[in-house]
Order: structure tokens, then sequence, then C-alpha cells
């Protein structure tokens, strides 16, 4: 018995001693117990996310009336109006990019709402043919030929402009089923759009609530901070990758490529990015309520220098959307004309990556597999 | 004064005792151990540990993990010296656990025992040496607990082998066999409580302190968890535990109480953490402490189960390296948790929080063109995390990369980790060609300083 306590005093001793030279550790600070983690979760899905949901909805029915309108009358003006109901929808669907967890994943609507690239063959020999086009039709077709970006395909031609699009709705071929699938397409968004909120809503899934309610650990790791933070950490991601990695040529073989950018024919990919870069902002600091920097708060996350984790990664939240600002004309010219402007904001984002994938997510202790973990 | 005959032996006896004497030390020893015991705590620990294993293979089908780890990634992380073993077609590898199932309760029943615990050896390994992404120390334990089991009576009385006559019924085993398998158990406690002794667990609790933090809805105790000295009780509680438990076990006085620890510890680490089968396997491995007399048939005699000189030279052999495997780390330069040179097979379990991304900058020398690479985009989440700090693996990733391209290019990484809680740092040296580098055992001078 004895012999067994010295031995173990010893061996605390010898192990305290030789790990002693190892790097300091910041000690954790001690706040006040307790941080009320479903006040966050409550905040962000009933400040952020619903209404975000329900702003889409919105901005959907207005495009559906915009495009009947214009479907009923094809003019100048009403395409206008068109186009830009779509430019709203469109950065209304992409800022809601970071809420696809849990049901709202396993729905697959956003597939439904915003599939890209346009399968363009399939639409022209749609409009070619004589297929009845209407609402059940459009709802048995494949993603790619119906949402926001078939009527990006429909609404714009970078090549002819507004008078090329006018004329396939006047005084082409086909105009009368051209305007028909338009038409269908455009209805079936706002259905869409209405199922999705209602995934969160009580007259639906009522999702909201089980999501406030599994904050860190429910369970099955399914926890909805950490589905949070891993959807922001792959939203970030995939703009390095794909939405800026490709057209920069950043993530190919660093050749510029403008065709590959993710709004081809309205050029509208830079406010799609920045909208989703904006939720995930107000995500991460809770708009006006409880956020996550809050949360790295109570933690008492730092950086190297000391200063509060939280300031650091708001202060890198406001610099990558500085740089995104400062990008002059389209992502589909600024790539050629002013790539040392995209280079910014995607170097921009890749800082954002390491504090939200390595520093923040270190101090959540947020696990990102679902397998099993080492343990004693 | 002339002292009495018993005096003058007495003090002979007492001069004796002070030169110890090694050959009566280890025919003392030698004696112990090839004392004639029961054969029921090998039974005990055969059963049980087959029927675990069933069970174990059966959760990991259910899952969907064959598919998930096995067949989907276009990529894995071989080990070194093993860079030839490749995952079977889809259908090898649902035979290959369902073949461990079923050879989990031939085990456990004792039907071929032996021949059944050389193949579920052979298969388990072979699913283990597949991909290092998911290496876990209780995989690598089953992997050594099952090649010991081979060499040992584990038919005891008790086996459908010995009820058909294949195997002669083996009710006496000679001490030292038990105490081998208690000696394997032992280690994985004892090493990780060595590990364990460092500053970070003792004086900062952590990475408990962040662990805990994300189990507060935890029923009744989950309050307790935002609180500032939790962490350090369970970090103090935990090591304490670690280093003295196989002792505990050891000592009959104690062993039940010890026991009743082991359940409580790994039952609470089990509910907290998502750490998969290790809680049950350790719960009936440790059954192999008690002796179960009580089931024996016969009492131990003196015809105990012999082996060849040359198996008992192999296993004490095997026992000695299993003794310095986990001290390989003092080897290399530099803090283990930090490098992770030395850290798989040596019982480092539950003592980091790590956190790391890798950006790849992939170089053509002849035309200058270059470009980043996210290993998202080849590798599953988990095979992406772990890596992300491992820096063999990151440099085997890079030779991957390489042989995505035609032409010869480098390949270098941007890895920054974050540890126990620690801003991120750079791991690696961002201006090493990764492709000079071989993913093997020998210390990486280009691995920064924490």
């Amino acid at each position: 018995m004895k012999k067994l306590f010295y031995l173990n005093t010893l061996l605390l001793l010898i192990g305290c001693g030789a790990a002693g030279a190892a790097t300091a550790v910041p000690q954790p600070t001690t706040t006040p117990p307790g941080f009320d983690r479903q006040a966050l979760l409550e905040n962000i899905t009933h400040q952020i996310a619903i209404p975000a949901h329900e702003a889409f909805v919105a901005r959907a029915e207005e495009l559906a009336t915009a495009v009947a309108t214009f479907t009923a009358d094809p003019t100048p003006e009403t395409l206008l109006v068109a186009q830009d109901a779509w430019r709203a929808a469109t950065v209304a669907r992409t800022s809601l990019l970071t809420f696809r967890v849990g049901l709202v994943d396993d729905s697959l609507l956003h597939n439904r709402l915003d599939n890209r690239p346009a399968r363009t063959t399939f639409i022209e020999e749609t409009v070619a043919g004589t297929v009845t086009i209407d609402d059940a039709f459009i709802e048995s077709i494949g993603s790619s030929s119906i949402g926001l970006g078939t009527m990006e395909y429909l609404l714009f031609d970078p090549a002819g402009g507004s008078e090329a699009v006018l004329a396939r709705y006047t005084t082409a071929e086909n105009a009368e089923r051209r305007r028909a699938y338009l038409l269908a397409v455009a209805r079936n968004l706002p259905v869409k759009a209405t199922a999705l909120l209602q995934v969160w809503t009580p007259d639906g899934q009522n999702y909201a609530q089980a999501f406030i309610a599994a904050d860190m650990d429910g369970g099955e790791l399914q926890g909805s901070m950490n589905m949070l933070v891993n959807q922001m950490i792959s939203d970030l991601e995939e703009i390095i990758t794909t939405r800026l990695g490709k057209p920069t040529g950043n993530t190919a073989n660093g050749q510029a490529r403008p065709d590959l950018v993710e709004s081809p024919f309205a050029f509208w990919s830079l406010p799609r990015i920045k909208a989703t870069l904006g939720t995930m902002h107000a995500i991460y600091t809770g708009s006006d309520g409880v956020g996550f920097d809050d949360y790295l708060d109570f933690l008492g996350a730092q950086t190297a220098d000391g200063t509060p984790l939280s300031q650091a990664i708001e202060a890198q939240f406001i610099t990558t959307l500085t740089a995104f600002a400062a990008i002059e004309g389209t992502l589909h010219t600024a790539v050629t004309d002013h790539p040392d402007q995209v280079n910014a904001a995607y170097e921009e984002v890749r800082t954002l990556l390491v504090l939200l994938k390595v520093d923040m997510a270190n101090h959540l202790g947020v696990t990102l597999t679902f397998n099993d973990n080492d343990g004693d | 004064m002339p002292l009495a005959i018993s005096e003058i032996a007495v003090t002979e006896r007492k001069a004796a005792s002070r030169h110890f004497s090694f050959s009566s030390a280890f025919s003392a020893s030698s004696a112990v151990l090839t004392r004639s015991v029961s054969s029921a705590p090998l039974v005990v620990l055969r059963v049980a540990f087959g029927l675990l294993m069933a069970a174990s293979m059966v959760r990991f089908m259910a899952r969907g993990w064959v598919t998930e780890l096995y067949v989907l990634p276009q990529f894995h992380f071989t080990f070194w010296g093993f860079d030839w073993i490749r995952p079977l077609p889809p259908s090898g590898m649902w035979l290959v656990f369902s073949l461990l199932a079923l050879l989990g309760l031939t085990i456990a029943a004792g039907l071929a025992t032996r021949p059944s615990l050389i193949a579920f050896f052979l298969l388990f390994t072979y699913v283990e040496l597949i991909d290092k992404a998911y290496y876990l120390n209780h995989y690598y334990f089953v992997s050594l607990l099952t090649f010991l089991l081979i060499f040992l009576p584990v038919q005891g009385e008790w086996s459908v082998d010995g009820r058909i006559g294949w195997r002669p019924s083996q009710p006496s085993v000679p001490t030292w066999m038990l105490w081998l398998v208690r000696a394997q158990l032992g280690l994985v406690y004892f090493f990780a409580g060595v590990a364990k002794l460092n500053p970070d667990w003792l004086l900062a609790a952590q990475p408990l302190t962040i662990w805990l933090h994300a189990r507060t809805s935890t029923p009744l105790l989950g309050p307790l968890f935002d609180t500032a000295w939790m962490p350090y009780l369970f970090s103090w509680a935990g090591m304490l535990f670690d280093l003295t438990v196989p002792f505990w076990l050891s000592w009959r006085k104690s062993r039940g109480v010890a026991y009743l620890a082991v359940m409580v510890f790994h039952g609470l680490t089990g509910l907290l953490f998502n750490i998969g089968m290790f809680p049950w396997i350790m719960i009936a491995c440790t059954l192999v402490f008690f002796d179960w007399e009580f089931l024996a048939k016969r009492r131990p005699s003196g015809q105990t189960a012999a082996l060849p000189r040359w198996v008992v030279g192999f296993l004490g052999l095997f026992l000695v390296v299993q003794l310095l495997l986990p001290l390989r780390h003092w080897l290399y330069p530099g803090n283990v948790n930090w490098t992770e040179e030395g850290f798989r097979f040596a019982w480092r379990v539950m003592l980091v929080e790590k956190t790391g991304q890798v950006t790849f900058t992939v170089l053509d020398p002849a035309t200058g063109a270059q470009w980043h690479v996210l290993p998202s985009q080849y590798l599953t989440p988990q095979q992406d995390k772990q890596m992300a700090f491992q820096p063999d693996m990151i440099i085997q990733f890079a030779h991957f990369l390489a042989a995505q391209v035609p032409q010869p290019v480098e390949v270098r990484a941007e890895v920054y980790v974050s540890w126990n809680g620690r801003p991120s740092r750079l791991l690696l040296n961002p201006e090493q060609n990764l492709i000079a580098a071989a993913p093997d055992w020998r210390p990486k001078s280009f691995i920064l300083p924490p």
C-alpha cells in the first residue's frame, strides 16, 4: 500500500517536471457558472433563421408575381422587374445556406430551389417539344431544370442582352411554350420556399423546437451548435474551393476561368457569396442578441496576443466583407481585370476559415465527425 | 559476550537478506509464476470478449460504417510498412465484418477456439491496417489481446471444443498465463495515466474543461460542467484512476472496490463522450483480474497447461515490446502531444482536443503554375479531421495529390493547429516540399515548435 503510494507520488513528480518545459496553456478563466446555450439557439432561430426564411418566401412570391406579369405582357419594363425580382430572390436564398442543418438538410428542398448549373439542353428540348408544361410537369422533372438556376438561364442573356431575352418570349419560335416553362418554374418557387419555411415552423415540421432543445449534445453528436459550426465551416470551404476557387483558378490550375462563376448568366455571383457570409456573420454575433461571440467570451477564449478570440473573429468577418465590397465589377470580369482584389477576398476567407475551424472549434469542442472517438 | 546459537542464526539470516540473491529471487518468482491456478478467468475473459466483439461488429455494420469508412473514401492512409494493404470490394468488406461477428460468437462458445482466434486476429488487424485515420487505441488493444489469447489454453473447462473432444479440457493453468493478460490490460491503464502527467491535464484541466463545457445538457451532472472546479476533479481523478487501478485490481483485498471504480469510471466516460465500445471492452476485460474459483469444476491440480519454451520466450519478448513502445516518443524531439511522433500504439487516450486546417499548395515547377487544394475535396470529414494535425498523414496525402497530376509537382502545406484551447499555430514549415519527405517513422525536422 505504502509503496504504491510512494510510487504514484514519484511518478507524478517526474511527470510534472518533465512536462513542465512545454508551452503554457491558457488557464480557463472562471466566469460565473452557466451559459444558456439554448438562449443562443433560440435567438439565432427566431431572430435570424426564421425571419430569413420568411423573407425568402416573400422574395419568391414577388418573383412569381413579376414573372406572371412578364409572361402575360413581355416588355422591356416587365422583364427588368422580373430580373430584379430574381436578383433579390437569389440573394435571399443564398443567405439561407448555413441553416442547411438537420431536418432542413434532410428535406433536400435547397436542391429543388437552386441547383446549378442549369440543364440548358433539357430546358431547350422541352421548350421545343410537345409535352404539356404545367405545375405537375415541373414537379416531376429534375432539380437542374427548375428553380433559381433555371430562371437565371431563362431571364438573362449575357451575350444578347435583354433584347435577345425579350425576343425569345415574343417573336421567337416556341415563345409561348417558353413563357409557359418560365411561369411554371416561377410558380413552383414560392411553393418550395414555403415548404422550406414550414420545416422550421409549428404549422409544418416545427424543427425550430427540436433545434433549440438539442443544444450541444443531442445524443448522436447532432447537437445544434455543432451542426451550425460545421455548416459554417463547410460553407466557407465551398467559397474557397468552388465559388471563388474555380473562377479564379486558385483551386484548379491557377488559370482564371470566368466561365466558371456560379451565376454565369446574370453575373450575380458576388452578391450571392456576400449573402452567405452576411448570414454567417449574423449567426456568429447573434445579431442583436446572444451569439457565438458571447459564448467564446464565456469560455475565456483568447488569441496569441491575449485579446479575446471573439473580437479577432469579428474583426476578420468585417475585413472579409470589406474585401468583397472592394471588388470592382462582377466576379466574371474581376477575376481577369482585378485578380488582386478577388484574391484579397479569397485570402480573407481562408483566414476566417482557420479562425472558425481551428480556433473557435477547438474551444467549443465541436466534434466534426460522427464516428467513435478514442477514449479511456 | 558470546551469542547463543539461535541468535547467530538470526544474524546470519539478516546478513543473507541484505545480500539480494538473484538466483533465489528468480526461483521464488518462477515458483509463483508457474503455480497452478484455475483457468476460469481466461474462460470468463474469452466469453465476455467474444460476445462483445460480435456485438461490436454488428453495431459497426448497422451504423453503415462499412460503407462510410471502407467503401466510399477514395484515399486511405496506410500504415508505414503496410502500404500494400487495400480495402476489399464492398461485398468483401461486408463479408469480413460478418465473419468477424460470427468469429466473436465462436470464440465466446469455444468452438474451434484457436482457429477462430487466429482468423479474428488476422481479419480484425487487416481492417485496422487499412486506414490510420480510423486508428483507435481500443482497436489496437483488441488486436493485441486476440493475439495473446491465440497462445493460451482459453478453452479452460468450458468450451464446445472440450465438450466434443476437439481440445482437451484445461482446468488449470500456470499463474503467469493469467498475469500476462492482466499485465497487458494493466499497461493500457498505466501508460494512459502516465500520459496524463502533464501540465495541460493537471494544471489547466485541459482538454476536460473544453469537453465538459460541451456536455452541460447531461442529466444531473450537466450543470456542474460549466464550473471551473469540475474539470479539475475529473482530471485528477482520471489520472489517479488510470495510474493505480491495475494495482488495486491486482490486490485481492481492494479488487472488488477497484472493479466498482472501473464500472463507474468507464460508465461515466461512456455516457459523456463519444467513445464507442471502449468502456465496455475495458469493463469486460478487467473481469480477468478476478479468480472465478467458484466456477471451477475441479481444484487446480499440478497438471497445468504447458507451452513450448520458445512460445514462452516469445510472449515475454512481446511484453517487453509493449513496455517500451509507449515510451518511444522520448526518442523524438518536441512534445509528443503536438508533434504526434510516437503518439499511436502508446495508450495516449483522451489526451488532447485538437483541431486543424490544412491547405495544400501544388506547384508545377516547369510552368510556375500553382493552386490550392483543400483536403475535404478528396477526404471524408473524419479523415480530414484526423489528418489535419498528424504530420505523417499530411505527407501521405501530399504524395497522393502529386500522383493526381501527370507532371512532377511540388506540394506544400499550410497547417494551422490548435490544441487544448491554445491559439492556432503553424504545425509544419509551409516552405517544405512534402514530396521530398517520406511518411515514415523518422523524426520530421520541418515540424515547427508549438
